[in-house]
């Protein structure tokens, strides 16, 4: 029907085809997760752009178990890491210890060296450890000693924060969680996934997940979902929901103009852009469409939103205000 | 001779003692002086204050409140101006107006200043010299009558003055008019206003008339074809706004589609604008450039579309288009 441009039209067969293995990873996934289809679909969105998650939720909604299984279809290594308030740096990266046999210091790596870390309930460790995992995630590489480590690729941190207890945490800067692409809240299954959840668990025996892929793939998609293609009217679409947050009165939204203590920043629209493309891969498209980015943008903003005392003591959310931008910035 | 050596010494220190005192003393500097030291009661006089500190000293000037002694009124003050010399010193000076409403003499006390000088923590103490003020009364012939004390005199009138007057004055004319003006029209027994409205154009008479623009701009016959798909979607989903009450402009095709669903459109219809909108986001987000006849199909299903969900009473209206 159509005669595409010819660079659409291969890169679309190509994406076709690299993106194959979503399908498999998301049938492997939904053998162990019920429902929790969202989370399984940001899962891969982090990991096909290189970009970390925080996910909030309250206990038992199978955060760990994603990641868990997510690690076992791509045959990679994963930790998990329980933040306390006594944890260390040194419990996280490494340290230097020393050797009675070899006579001299010896690295020992930390719990950080794995492909999938799981790092829970992040807000309990003091700012000190938050920002050793933070430093870790920008950089990739930690020193330990005189030594810098690369970390192993891919490498993806699922963060947990539990939103109900505050006493006793060290809530994350917002320079800090800036550095996680997506933030995403999770909700109680439904009624019938419930049912099922109780079925599988008190069955015999639990499904497993089989290993489908090597992390080499995984590399190998994540330059391809760079390749997606994404037009300019799109660009414009990503950096008008960005401006709107920053000056909303220009983009027809004085009313909320007050609520906003800060919007989101570059980073925004650069993860935005690069969780539109991984979101098109996983629809197995070559291209980005408005509805891409719409889909991922809730997940992208909602952390990047500093809201004024005006704002919460009327009960607005970063959500609100995010919605109020989508339903206002025209879309191309 | 070793007593007269001692004597010598001694005499040298206090001689040098006394050359950094005066230098000393001459570094730090506050002086005050009036431009009239004798005024007629009421009249003003400009008290000039000035203080002289070395570079890099702190100079805390006081704050003069609204009267200088009990009976000297403070009438205005100047900014401190402080202005470098030459020898790297700062002058800073502030100019008073002052008067009295009380004959007599006035000594003014001397000005004083604070200086922190340059490195150091101990405050030092400038003052001036204090100056003699006199203020006399009129004076009074008492070999002449005794005259009446005068009215007092009356200023002239100023059109501000005169404003609430005049509209006053306006504003009752305006009423007397607007009386006039409805007793004539209920006299002749004709409505009061005459509002001219102007009939809004319906939605499907804009939409179908910028479909027509449209085609008459011969965009994809000139390559145009992005702008064509983009020209032609904002149409459609103005109409769709306008008409079905949902909030198409800002909605995705996907989601525009999703809520015609919610509402009484036929399905064929439904489906004629799907492939619209698909068609139209390939060229738009995926480069895509469809074929010849896929141009002018898109537009006759946008006409159609807009053709038969004209509502019910402006069926009558003559539909226009392809």
């Amino acid at each position: 029907m159509l005669e595409s441009s010819v660079d659409i039209k291969e890169l679309n067969e190509k994406i076709q085809g690299e993106s194959s293995f979503v399908d498999l990873i998301t049938m492997e996934m939904n053998k162990v997760i019920v429902g929790q289809k969202q989370m399984v679909e940001r899962l891969l969105i982090g990991l096909l752009s290189n970009g970390h998650i925080l996910l909030e939720g309250v206990p038992g909604l199978a955060k760990t178990l994603a990641i868990k299984s997510l690690a076992k279809t791509i045959d990679a290594k994963f930790n998990r890491i329980q933040f306390t308030p006594d944890l260390l740096p040194a419990d996280l990266i490494g340290t230097m210890i020393y050797s009675i046999k070899q006579e001299e210091f010896v690295v020992r790596k930390g719990p950080i060296f794995a492909n999938f870390i799981l790092a829970d309930e992040i807000n309990r460790a003091p700012a000190k450890v938050q920002s050793a995992l933070l430093e870790a995630m920008q950089e990739r590489q930690v020193t330990i000693g005189d030594q810098t480590h690369k970390l192993i690729e891919p490498f993806l941190v699922l963060a947990t924060q539990n939103p109900i207890e505050q006493e006793g945490t060290y809530p994350l800067p917002e320079a800090q969680v800036d550095r996680f692409m997506l933030k995403v809240v999770i909700s109680y299954p439904t009624k019938d996934d419930e049912k099922l959840i109780i079925r599988e668990n008190l069955s015999e025996k639990f499904p497993e997940p089989n290993t489908i892929l090597k992390p080499e793939d995984i590399l190998r998609a994540r330059n391809v979902v760079r390749e997606v293609y994404m037009d300019e009217k799109i660009e414009n679409y990503i950096t008008d929901i960005v401006f709107a947050t920053r000056f909303p009165a220009q983009y027809g939204l004085p009313n909320i103009s007050h609520m906003i203590n800060f919007g989101g920043s570059p980073r925004a629209s650069i993860n935005l852009a690069l969780a539109s493309k991984a979101f098109a891969f996983i629809k197995r498209r070559g291209y980005v469409i408005p509805e891409d980015v719409r889909a991922v943008c809730h997940d992208v903003l909602r952390h990047r939103i500093g809201l004024t005392y005006e704002a919460e003591a009327e009960n607005i959310t970063s959500e609100d205000i995010i919605n109020q931008v989508l339903n206002t910035v025209e879309v191309p | 001779m070793q007593g007269k050596t001692q004597y010598l010494w001694l005499l040298l220190f206090m001689l040098m003692a006394l050359i950094s005192e005066n230098a000393s003393s001459q570094d730090y500097k506050a002086t005050m002086a009036l431009d009239s030291a004798d005024i007629l009661i009421g009249d003003h006089a400009r008290l000039s204050l000035k203080a002289v500190i070395p570079a890099k000293s702190t100079l805390l000037w006081p704050d003069f409140g609204d009267t200088l002694a009990g009976q000297i009124e403070i009438i205005s003050k100047t900014k401190i101006d402080t202005t470098h010399n030459t020898d790297g010193s700062i002058n800073c000076s502030q100019v008073l107006t002052i008067t009295s409403y009380d004959s007599g003499y006035y000594a003014l006390a001397p000005f004083s200043c604070k200086v922190v000088p340059a490195g150091g923590s101990d405050t030092m103490t400038l003052m001036s010299d204090a100056i003699l003020f006199s203020v006399r009364t009129m004076a009074v012939d008492t070999t002449k009558d005794f005259k009446d004390i005068k009215g007092p005199l009356g200023a002239p009138w100023t059109l501000r003055e005169a404003m609430p007057y005049i509209l006053y004055t306006l504003a009752g004319l305006v009423v007397i008019f607007l009386i006039w003006f409805i007793w004539r029209k209920l006299r002749k027994k004709e409505p009061i206003l005459k509002l001219s409205i102007k009939p809004s154009v319906p939605a499907h008479v804009r939409a179908l008339k910028a479909f027509k623009a449209l085609e008459e701009k011969k965009l994809w016959q000139n390559n145009r074809v992005k702008e064509y798909y983009i020209e032609l979607t904002e149409i459609v989903r103005q109409y769709i706004e306008e008409r079905f009450d949902i909030i198409a402009l800002e909605l995705t095709s996907e989601e525009i589609l999703a809520a015609m669903r919610t509402k009484e459109i036929d399905e064929s219809l439904q489906n004629m604008m799907r492939f619209v909108f698909i068609t139209a986001d390939f060229v738009k987000f995926a480069k895509a450039t469809p074929l010849p006849d896929e141009h002018s199909r898109c537009l006759t299903h946008c006409v159609s579309f807009v053709n038969l969900t004209i509502p019910e009473t402006n069926v009558g209206e003559e539909k226009t288009g392809n």
